[in-house]
């Protein structure tokens, strides 16, 4: 992964929120819910700001305990998978050099060196639905007429 | 979500869409053919034939050899045959809908719906008079819809001429017929094909037409029968009629009934009764009269379920039908034979004692009915904040119930209008509290605190509960001690300032799910699942019926509207996403129960 590629929130697609230090997701498309905590959730807030991927590993490796290359191998891992849910997409609309806040990440965040590095884990959950209760998403073809290739959302009355 | 596009643009694409006809009938040719339904004649107007094998035989028996104008034409065509194509939707994909209704293109002059059973477009000009089916190919159509072709735009058709289609069967002898309703899988068509084989008159055993004026009258629309495959071998005299035997794994059996049962295809009758079935298993089927409330639930909630745009008028109708005629349940046996004798006995009934005309009602006593004795203490608790607008329409809402034995506790949870003094006004004894501002479930749960009664209720102060809610959910409730919470769905009714009228919108089976005031609690409910949390302004519906579902507390679903949710603009959850309703904030408590329990 290249350190400069930079991605932003695939919104209105996702809709997010970082509570008590989680961050919650849902895919409104899929309609599956993420969680994300510690190092992840760090993670999650350094792409809102719109930092490249470079940056992040920069930033996560000030903070955490732990070595260079285990730190820079999770987290590529974890973007491919945040990429792969399709829950962040590649932003070619910002110029390169990083436009993090570091100020205001630190405050919510730890000191230098201060914890251990754990490895962090995108948690979904796929049954979840009913907490989604937004109208039924359909399939629409090209043209944006439903497609009788797209699954129908009811079966035989 | 909520905006209605003006009915000049709704006109606008119609008119595209109907160019779109135009050319694809240059293209493939028209064909027309004529049809007499419910007195008025209709014209379907073919581009090219590739859908006329779909759309007709169901309708083949109401032909009629070409006509003066029509008082409809329906415009049909599929972009495929007639190398057509189509224009593309001017509405978001978000404002398609499980039953079809396309919000903000519907007004009183254009209807307009897509089915997804059909990928199908119809779309109705209530001013001009002319229909619009558009499909893509006609392979999108299951063979199983040929039963019951064009039946929404029909039913706009029909409702217009003060007609209402409703899911239901019907069946005749010479001194008039009965409606057979219900939802899908009760029993209507075994019970109206076991009848036309024994000789009696047959109107549908799916859809029918009804009519209220001059007397309750009932039309046949579609002359096909449809079963479920396991069903056919019950029926070995009308197999040779089935038109999809190789599809039978996948789909009902459909049969088009004419010519062959030419003389038994009754085209209207007179109504003399309504009939629910319920499958009993026992060997004989028998009759019991039934209460006209738990008919009309019977008959609404599935038609309305199924016909996009249908409301408050349907609703209206049929409660008008079923207050007019004798309701009974048919309560069908095994034996598949005796159902037609157990009918002709009720129509002998009807006649010599005059049923009709008498004011029996009720069904016979017993079997665990709630009688006066027996009501229980309903607390029904009301949270108010800034409703003073409509706290006299609740309360008259609550009365209006018919319950005698209730309690009423309003909580004002810290309004700063004219609330406690319309309350303290009120001409009844009413529980007053009030407290801070805390939220609705702080106020809720204050409510919860002080209830005296067995089972507790919640209306907010800007809903209302249909006719007969309160009795017909505490039957649901005493009927089985093992039922802690029992809930329906809920009826949108949006504002309309220019009538100055709330209209239904939408379907209420598509309704969110978890209105507090669609349910009857019992108190121990709250002692197993705990409290609303007073730290969600939102989304406390939801977090407490996911908390109840994680601790296996039993709750019914009925397939009933129990709440009216009436939408002006000042309703708390009126224009709030996703994030504001709080589901995330849901999602995260629940994940935070999940890893406490672990």
């Amino acid at each position: 992964m290249t350190e400069l590629l930079r991605f932003r929130i695939n919104v209105p697609k996702v809709i997010h929120e970082t509570i008590e230090g989680e961050t919650v997701l849902v895919n409104l498309d899929s309609g599956n819910y993420y969680s994300l905590d510690g190092v992840g959730a760090d993670v999650w807030g350094l792409l809102e700001q719109g930092a490249h991927v470079g940056g992040i590993i920069e930033w996560i490796a000030d903070r955490y305990k732990g070595e260079r290359t285990d730190i820079e191998k999770a987290l590529c891992q974890l973007i491919e998978e945040l990429k792969r849910e399709e829950l962040i997409v590649p932003d070619e609309t910002r110029g390169s050099g990083n436009v993090v806040d570091r100020d205001g990440l630190s405050k919510v965040s730890p000191g230098l060196h201060t914890a251990m590095f754990v490895p962090p884990a995108l948690n979904k959950y796929t049954d979840m639905q009913d907490l989604l209760l937004l109208d039924p998403i359909h399939d629409v073809d090209e043209t944006g007429w439903p497609s009788t290739k797209a699954d129908s959302p009811i079966s035989e009355k | 979500m909520d905006t209605i596009e003006s009915v000049e643009e709704q006109a606008a694409f119609f008119q595209s869409v109907r160019d779109r006809y135009l050319e694809a009938k240059t293209s493939a040719g028209e064909i027309n053919s004529y049809y007499r339904i419910c007195d008025t004649t209709v014209c379907l107007s073919f581009a090219g034939e590739a859908l006329i094998s779909h759309i007709t035989p169901a309708l083949s028996h109401l032909r009629i050899t070409e006509a003066g104008a029509p008082d409809l034409t329906i415009c049909l065509w599929d972009s495929h045959s007639t190398k057509t194509s189509m224009i593309p939707p001017p509405w978001k994909r978000d404002r398609y809908t499980y039953r079809g209704d396309i919000w903000g293109y519907n007004s009183n002059r254009i209807k307009t719906a897509f089915h997804w059973i059909e990928f199908s477009l119809n779309m109705l000009d209530m001013e001009t008079n002319t229909g619009l089916f558009w499909v893509e190919h006609t392979q999108s159509l299951p063979f199983w819809v040929n039963a019951s072709p064009l039946r929404t735009l029909l039913h706009w058709w029909l409702e217009k001429n003060d007609c209402q289609l409703v899911h239901a069967a019907a069946i005749g002898t010479k001194d008039g017929a009965v409606l057979i309703t219900g939802k899908g899988g009760i029993g209507k068509s075994s019970t109206a094909l076991s009848c036309l084989k024994s000789g009696l008159f047959y109107l549908g055993d799916d859809f029918v037409v009804t009519r209220l004026k001059p007397e309750p009258f009932v039309y046949g629309l579609y002359n096909s029968a449809k079963l479920n495959a396991d069903h056919v071998m019950n029926f070995p005299e009308f197999s040779r009629f089935i038109s999809n035997s190789e599809d039978l794994k996948d789909e009902k059996a459909v049969m088009f009934l004419y010519p062959e049962f030419s003389e038994q295809l009754a085209a209207a009758m007179p109504l003399k009764a309504i009939i629910v079935p319920r499958i009993t298993g026992e060997g004989k089927s028998r009759v019991t009269q039934a209460y006209p409330e738990d008919i009309l639930r019977a008959a609404s909630f599935t038609t309305m379920t199924l016909l996009p745009g249908s409301g408050i008028k349907t609703y209206e109708f049929l409660s008008q039908l079923s207050s007019r005629l004798p309701c009974f349940t048919l309560e069908l046996g095994r034996d598949l034979a005796h159902i037609p004798a157990t009918v002709s006995h009720l129509f002998e009934t009807l006649v010599h004692e005059n049923v009709a005309e008498t004011s029996v009602r009720c069904p016979d006593a017993g079997e665990s009915q709630v009688t006066p004795r027996t009501w229980p203490f309903v607390s029904v608790i009301v949270p108010v904040f800034n409703g003073e607008r409509f706290i006299r329409k609740a309360v008259e809402n609550i009365l209006s119930q018919d319950y005698p034995s209730l309690e009423i506790i309003m909580i004002n949870d810290g309004s700063t209008d004219k609330t406690e003094e319309i309350i303290k006004e009120l001409p009844l004894e009413i529980r007053y509290l009030s407290q801070k501002h805390f939220g609705p479930s702080a106020a809720r749960n204050r409510g919860i605190n002080e209830a005296m009664g067995e089972y507790i209720a919640f209306l907010d102060v800007d809903d209302l509960w249909p006719k007969e809610n309160l009795r017909m959910l505490l039957k649901e409730l005493s009927q089985d001690r093992d039922i802690d919470v029992v809930h329906g769905y809920a009826q949108l009714a949006h504002y309309n300032p220019v009538t100055d009228t709330y209209e239904y919108r939408g379907n209420p089976a598509e309704s969110f799910p978890y209105y507090i005031g669609a349910a009857l609690y019992r108190r121990t409910a709250f002692t197993k699942v705990g409290l609303f949390d007073p730290t969600l302004h939102y989304g406390e519906d939801t977090d407490w019926f996911t908390r109840a579902k994680e601790l296996n507390v039993t709750i019914k679903r009925l397939e009933d509207v129990t709440l009216i949710v009436r939408r002006h603009g000042k309703n708390m959850t009126c224009g709030k996403n996703v994030v504001e309703l709080n589901q995330l904030r849901v999602f995260k408590k629940t994940l935070d129960r999940i890893r406490a329990r672990e």
